[in-house]
């Protein structure tokens, strides 16, 4: 199993430029702060995860099968 | 020092131009930009005048900041009595005209009168000229730019489109074809001067104290602080990418705010907008060039920013980008604010399917939509009405509680349903419903901080309205997302005196204070700090936010909460303590 991870904006100079990734989970559930801090992501430098198109956070776990989007830090408006 | 000490002041009226010395006591106490311009118009303003009359004044105010190669000093502030709301009103338009404005020679421009045919105003270093605009009378913004560069070279010019002559409420101040002073009716101040345009050209520079020193410390503030993760989503994608954060966090505006989530966001979300770049721009002294120049079909714009895409997009039910490219590219032209025409346009939706008055539009019909601009700029067909703004329609036909406006503006790209902080912006906002003055989505509905509850709100608001109020005065533009500390190390440099953080907040405050003080002035107090009903009765229905909405006995507790901390009694009133506190 794996998920789709989707790095927006400047967040993927974190995977080789590369906006979307596979990430394998094998048979476990996976938090996503782990994967996070795999990649090398400061949390600093994250505003909020999305799972599946709804806003979710650090903490959550995913399986496979979810696409997950880590958005960065927006100032501004 | 990076003040030039001078300030034009032009009558259209008599046609003088004079020279006169800036207030360096009121630049000490308000830095310039925002702050600045507000004070002169305070000052200079007498109470209850129409905005539309003579004795309105328009203020062009550079920032210390401004013209010098610190990061993200680009911005100009425009100011005026606003036309749409009657509070004070301060825009800020990027691009290249505030440096030329300074090298000039001149750190503002106070525009005053009425000329007794259509002008423009030249300005190239001493030389100050009004010349004859009948010609150029009537065109859109992007001819008269391109005449008048044909006739005075290389200049940089702003200009208003038949909004502004026809005295819209929405009217803009176009600059270099796609920069905006956008909001509350700027261009319709200079619509009723008869002032078609200005155009600067100067040959002089800024004296820095130790410009190797300086440019050392920029540099290096540029690759540690500007160049970062925080920022340069503003390189990467621009505003675009603010469609994603509103469609997951459910507070997209859709189908005039009846709905929090768009099905086809994304044929308008940043993905969509890059299949059509063709250039980045930036501003003048900016690393992180947001802005996209983008091509679809026949149609071309740099643009468009995320309000557009939002309030001329899902707002209106329009998924296709082609036609919201040319939708905003007719309102550069034309010089129309896309949030309110969005706004306008969606409501004038609504109105027609519910019927409540057959605009002749609904949802998603991209043939009419494209007719809109046209007909609201020039007062046409079903323009006429159209052309007032939310309010005035709703008071016409009827609507009230989804007319989404405060104070005569209308709202911004975010649900307060789904950010209730970003509902006490739009209340407390000077100039009427804003997201500039605050923006507490970004660590609230798009962070942290939970979006559905009253609690730590105030506080919130109150910080990033003070912290902007300085920030827009200095002038740094909104997106480099820099401390009060970094802002504190970088005007200590510039004004040549020791400035901490702790003085620049009090600064902020003093601003937004002032701010206040003249919509007070003007008659305005807690009645006026209020939003549509739609907000306070109806749920969203999809998404993150389905089942939500912001109950009104909420937003009275964070209202409440905002004037305790402001030190303002319960009817929004400032205190004697509070301005005698901050000089005011």
């Amino acid at each position: 199993m794996e998920i789709t991870l989707i790095l927006r904006g400047p967040l993927k100079k974190y995977a080789d430029d590369r906006s979307i990734i596979a990430i394998p989970t094998g048979d476990r559930r996976i938090q996503l702060s782990a994967i996070v801090d795999q990649l090398g992501i400061p949390a600093s430098s994250i505003s909020f995860i999305q799972i599946n198109g709804r806003k979710s956070d650090l903490e959550a776990f995913v399986e496979g099968g979810e696409e997950v989007v880590v958005n960065p830090r927006v100032a501004g408006g | 020092m990076t003040y030039t000490g001078n300030v034009l002041r032009v009558n259209l009226g008599t046609g003088k131009a004079v020279k006169e010395p800036l207030n360096k006591e009121w630049a000490r106490d308000y830095l310039g930009g925002k702050g600045l311009s507000i004070k002169y118009l305070y000052e200079e303003l007498k109470p209850g005048i129409d905005p539309l009359s003579p004795e309105n004044k328009l203020i062009l105010m550079t920032g210390p900041t401004t013209g010098t190669i610190v990061p993200n000093s680009g911005k100009l502030a425009i100011a005026a009595k606003s036309p749409a709301t009657g509070t004070i009103l301060d825009c800020s338009i990027g691009g290249h005209f505030a440096p030329e404005l300074k090298f000039a020679g001149y750190d503002a421009v106070i525009i005053e009168g009425k000329a007794k045919n259509p002008v423009y105003l030249f300005i190239e270093d001493d030389l100050v000229e009004l010349r004859s605009a009948r010609e150029l009378w009537g065109k859109g913004a992007h001819e008269t730019e391109h005449i008048i560069a044909e006739t005075l070279g290389d200049v940089v010019t702003m200009a208003i489109g038949p909004a502004g002559e026809n005295l819209l409420p929405m009217a803009c101040i176009s600059s270099e074809l796609y920069r905006q002073a956008g909001r509350g009716g700027i261009g319709a101040v200079m619509g009723s001067k008869n002032l078609k345009a200005i155009a600067v050209w100067g040959s002089g520079g800024i004296e820095m104290p130790d410009i190797r020193k300086f440019s050392a410390a920029m540099n290096k503030i540029k690759r540690e602080d500007t160049m970062t993760d925080d920022n340069m989503w503003a390189y990467s994608d621009g505003t675009p990418m603010i469609v994603d954060l509103c469609q997951s966090t459910g507070i997209l505006p859709t189908r005039n705010f009846q709905d929090g989530t768009f099905a086809e966001h994304e044929k308008i979300n940043s993905d969509a907008v890059k299949n059509t770049l063709k250039a980045k721009k930036a501003c003048f002294s900016c690393p992180l060039a947001c802005s996209n120049y983008v091509r679809k079909g026949q149609s071309e714009v740099e643009g468009p920013e995320y309000e557009t895409l939002a309030l001329c997009g899902s707002n209106c039910g329009i998924s296709d980008l082609e036609a919201i490219i040319e939708f905003n590219r007719l309102c550069d032209d034309f010089c129309l604010d896309t949030i309110s025409v969005g706004n306008i346009v969606g409501f004038a939706m609504e109105l027609t399917e519910k019927g409540v008055h057959d605009f002749g539009i609904r949802f998603g019909d991209v043939e009419n939509f494209l007719k809109m601009p046209g007909l609201i700029a020039g007062r046409k067909g079903v323009g006429a009405d159209l052309a007032e703004g939310v309010r005035a329609i709703a008071e016409k036909y009827g609507g009230q509680e989804y007319a989404m406006q405060v104070k005569g503006l209308e709202i911004p790209g975010y649900d307060p349903r789904g950010s209730w902080s970003m509902g006490l912006a739009y209340g407390t906002a000077d100039r009427g419903a804003c997201h500039m003055r605050a923006w507490p989505a970004a660590v609230e509905a798009f962070g942290d901080i939970d979006p559905f509850t009253s609690e730590g709100k105030a506080e919130l608001v109150i910080g990033m309205q003070d912290d902007n109020s300085v920030k827009f005065s200095a002038i740094f533009c909104d997106f480099w997302a820099l401390s009060t500390e970094r802002m504190a190390e970088i005007l200590s440099l510039l004004l040549e005196r020791e400035i901490d953080a702790a003085e620049l907040t009090k600064i902020g405050e003093r601003i937004y204070n002032l701010a206040r003080l003249f919509n007070e002035r003007e008659g305005f107090a807690r009645k006026d700090d209020n939003l549509p009903e739609r907000v306070f009765n109806e749920v969203l229905s999809t998404g993150f936010t389905a089942g939500k909405l912001l109950p009104k006995k909420d937003y009275e507790i964070m209202l409440g909460e905002y004037y305790r901390l402001r030190g303002w009694d319960e009817n929004g009133i400032i205190s004697e303590q509070k301005k005698k506190e901050l000089n005011l």
